[in-house]
């Protein structure tokens, strides 16, 4: 901002041509500024609309993230009730079990994994293989260690299994 | 032209940044994660798979599960550090034709910059999904020691990935680049790196154009994965030790005790003690047991003081390798997670004798700078552009000698806002708008910086005529203040230079009085606004009363005519409840009038308007 008064002090007067020259280099200077400044306000421009844009697609992404990390903090409660399940099938532990299912699935979350799934890296995590002969069972789940949480499509947390690997 | 992504392609993670709207701003993958590991994988059916779902079936697959492979990209085959690495890994390498490494995935055999343009290819398409754009080119940083095979094989992964290259940049000046320090003149930098699983330091100069690595050194093998892994075995050894039982065997154990290790970790950076809890950890004949472990601060520190004293000697390396001295280091910037570390934090500034910076996120800093080096290599990021704020909130003075603010403190400049106003009384012919600067909730305790009135309002009922106020704030933060009544279009505005001419201290001081005063002013702005609500009720009340003379039964109007009286004896003093409490009991008597009302005839007339000198856009 400091040149811009210095530029239009006027100049001495020059002879004819000369002066002329310097003139059409000062335009020629000036037009590339234009353009660069031009340029640089468009870019903003843009930036801005696709800022926008991108917000408002992502505002639902957003929505499901916030519902996502309390559902995550919750989930190790949950699964210490499974684990707990596995050694105890007592009645007062199955109605609360069934009560938190219920309410995740209220929220939209679904609770997925169960022995004989196909593995999908997508939702499924490998934590062990089991090789097997028979050929049907390869690259499904064998046992769920802990089942996986989604809300829609997206995964919330992927169910952590051990699955079968036939390699005949 | 599409934007130049800046690309962190690392050991064990990667992210990925661009400048937008002038700022850089790291974009999260598709699966919404901010860093994306650098692991590829060939599925049993032949599917490419990259990151995290990659690593999720490591387990079944290790074979074709290729992780860590910039540590094999532009070597040798023959170097003894690469044959110490390729024992470490599962996967099978092999020598090329002409002596580099080639790396088996299914049945093919690839040069590791294929490996790595897979996790590129991957992490432009995300960049891409993000911002809606295609994207051809970025900018990759190495590690400073990478000599130039290993910078050109970094260069034609991006190639095969289909990324015009822009430039490869050194890791510790993208982190340099991150915190602006590359306009700062004649500046000494450490940038010390303690990545997952490599740790370097160097040591930067930063010159007139140039920012320039004086010395660096590292050790290869060395990162948070050790951290984590000496956690680990505390944490078995002490179940052990109760219960007899070993669980660093049993893989479902070992996964959660992963997790649980990382996460106690993460806790103690600001926490001084975690429990560590996983129940059910494993069973024996007396039935299922439960790991249950209190871990202090003090405890892992004791377990990482051999890494961080690894670390530090290896510092001290590279600072005699360097033409200075530790004092005359400027600054000192912390990249990589474990850096969060609080005991390794103080170690660094206790060597360097001054607090290492961390104030842009360690995971992502390097990113961040690749994406800078992007804007400037695009001409996004620009040093004329920087852009201005406004250092204290600009507002007007309303109804009761309220500042109602226009543009907050902090708005960057040039901006416009404009609010609709309207009339306090009856008949108001002329508004006078009072501009006030400062945080303060009252004008009368804020800076006045002039004043100009607005007449020629026609006559009507308060509350009634739109008075349309815009603040304008240009470039150079000179203000321009326009009033306009929205029936005639008349308008009258006044332009203040130097509106953000105050100097330091003054803002600083102006900040100070609006903390110190914040109750006191809250208070008094409930009071105005209880005066105010309750100046209206009175309006409603009386014209009600005028309007409706003949229609409303005695006994009703000597009540509200007690409440009014109520409400002006209360109105002037100081009690805001008291106010309150007697507008809502006017309020409530005044209700009735319409239910009287509406029983004799139905209501040709809507209610009398609501608020007046409070906004109403």
């Amino acid at each position: 901002m400091d040149g811009t008064d210095e530029e239009f002090v006027p100049e001495e007067e020059g002879e004819g041509p000369a002066a002329i020259k310097r003139l059409r280099e000062k335009v020629q200077k000036a037009v590339g500024e234009k353009q660069e400044y031009l340029e640089g306000w468009q870019r903003a421009r843009a930036d801005l609309a696709n800022y926008k844009r991108e917000e408002m697609a992502t505002q639902g992404e957003r929505e499901a993230r916030a519902k996502t990390k309390i559902v995550e903090v919750l989930l190790p409660a949950l699964d210490t009730l499974e684990m707990a399940l596995k050694h105890s099938q007592a009645q007062e532990l199955l109605i609360v079990h069934k009560q938190l299912i219920d309410a995740l699935s209220k929220m939209g979350v679904e609770r997925y994994g169960r022995a004989g799934d196909d593995f999908d890296p997508r939702a499924y995590e490998a934590l062990e293989k089991t090789q097997t002969d028979d050929e049907t069972k390869d690259h499904k789940v064998n046992e769920v260690h802990r089942a996986g949480f989604k809300i829609g499509d997206s995964i919330i947390r992927p169910a952590q299994v051990s699955l079968f690997i036939n390699n005949t | 032209m599409g934007k130049i992504l800046g690309i962190d392609l690392g050991t064990t993670n990667s992210a990925i940044a661009v400048v937008q709207g002038g700022e850089p701003r790291v974009l999260e993958n598709a699966e919404g994660a901010r860093t994306t590991p650098s692991v590829v994988a060939l599925s049993k059916t032949g599917e490419r798979l990259v990151g995290l779902i990659a690593r999720r079936q490591a387990v079944t697959n290790p074979k074709n599960t290729i992780y860590q492979i910039k540590r094999f990209i532009g070597h040798t085959f023959d170097e003894p550090a690469v044959q110490k690495d390729k024992a470490a890994v599962p996967y099978e390498l092999c020598k090329s034709a002409n002596g580099g490494i080639e790396v088996k995935m299914g049945d093919q055999w690839m040069r590791p910059e294929e490996v790595s343009a897979m996790i590129l290819g991957k992490l432009k398409a995300d960049a891409e999904k993000r911002l809606g754009e295609p994207i051809t080119e970025a900018v990759i940083t190495v590690p400073a020691y990478f000599n130039d095979a290993q910078r050109a094989a970094t260069r034609d992964a991006g190639k095969i990935a289909g990324l015009e290259v822009k430039r490869i940049i050194n890791e510790p000046t993208a982190a340099a680049l991150a915190y602006g320090f590359d306009k700062k003149k004649d500046e000494k930098v450490a940038v010390f790196d303690f990545g997952g699983g490599t740790f370097d330091v160097s040591i930067l100069e930063i010159g007139a154009d140039v920012i320039e690595v004086k010395s660096t050194d590292g050790d290869a093998h060395l990162g948070g994965k050790d951290i984590d892994q000496k956690i680990i075995d505390w944490l078995a050894a002490e179940f052990q030790r109760e219960s007899g039982i070993d669980i660093r065997n049993d893989a479902l154990a070992r996964q959660r005790l992963d997790e649980a290790a990382e996460k106690a970790k993460i806790e103690l950076s600001t926490a001084m003690e975690t429990e560590v809890n996983i129940p059910f950890v494993t069973s024996d004949s007396s039935g299922p047991r439960h790991l249950l472990v209190k871990m202090t601060r003090s405890k892992l520190e004791e377990l990482t003081e051999e890494f961080i004293d690894r670390a530090l000697t290896i510092t001290k390396r590279a600072m005699e390798a360097s033409p200075f001295k530790v004092g005359d280091i400027n600054e000192v910037i912390l990249v990589g997670g474990q850096t969060r570390m609080p005991a390794l934090q103080q170690a660094v500034e206790k060597y360097f004798g001054k607090k290492p910076n961390l104030s842009v996120n360690p995971d992502e800093v390097v990113a961040i700078g690749a994406a800078i080096q992007g804007g400037i290599l695009g001409g996004e990021v620009r040093d004329v552009l920087l852009l201005d704020v406004i250092p204290l909130s600009l507002g007007i003075e309303t109804m009761g000698g309220v500042a109602t603010k226009l543009i907050e403190r902090n708005t960057t400049i040039p901006t416009s806002r404009s609010q609709t106003f309207s009339t306090a009384a009856d008949n108001q012919t002329s508004v006078e708008i009072h501009i006030s600067q400062g945080e303060r909730a009252m004008a009368s305790d804020n800076k006045s910086l002039g004043r100009f009135v607005l007449d020629g309002i026609p006559p009507a009922p308060r509350g009634m005529p739109q008075v349309e106020v815009t603040f304008d704030v240009d470039a150079n933060g000179i203000l321009t203040v326009k009033a306009k009544d929205k029936t005639t279009n008349k308008e009258q505005s006044i332009r203040i230079e130097g509106s953000s001419g105050l100097a330091e201290q003054d803002i600083e001081r102006m900040r100070k009085e609006a903390e110190q005063h914040a109750d006191a002013d809250k208070q008094k702005v409930e009071l105005v606004e209880a005066r105010n609500v309750a100046e209206q009720a009175l309006y409603t009340a009386k014209k009600a009363l005028s309007d409706n003379k003949d229609k409303i039964p005695m006994e009703l109007a000597t009540a509200i005519n007690e409440k009014i009286s109520a409400v002006e004896n209360k109105k002037g003093s100081d009690d805001a409840v008291g106010i309150k409490s007697a507008t809502e009991e006017l309020a409530r008597e005044l209700s009735k009038v319409s239910e009287s009302l509406q029983k004799q005839t139905p209501p040709n007339e809507p209610p009398p308007a609501g608020t007046q000198s409070a906004p109403n856009q």
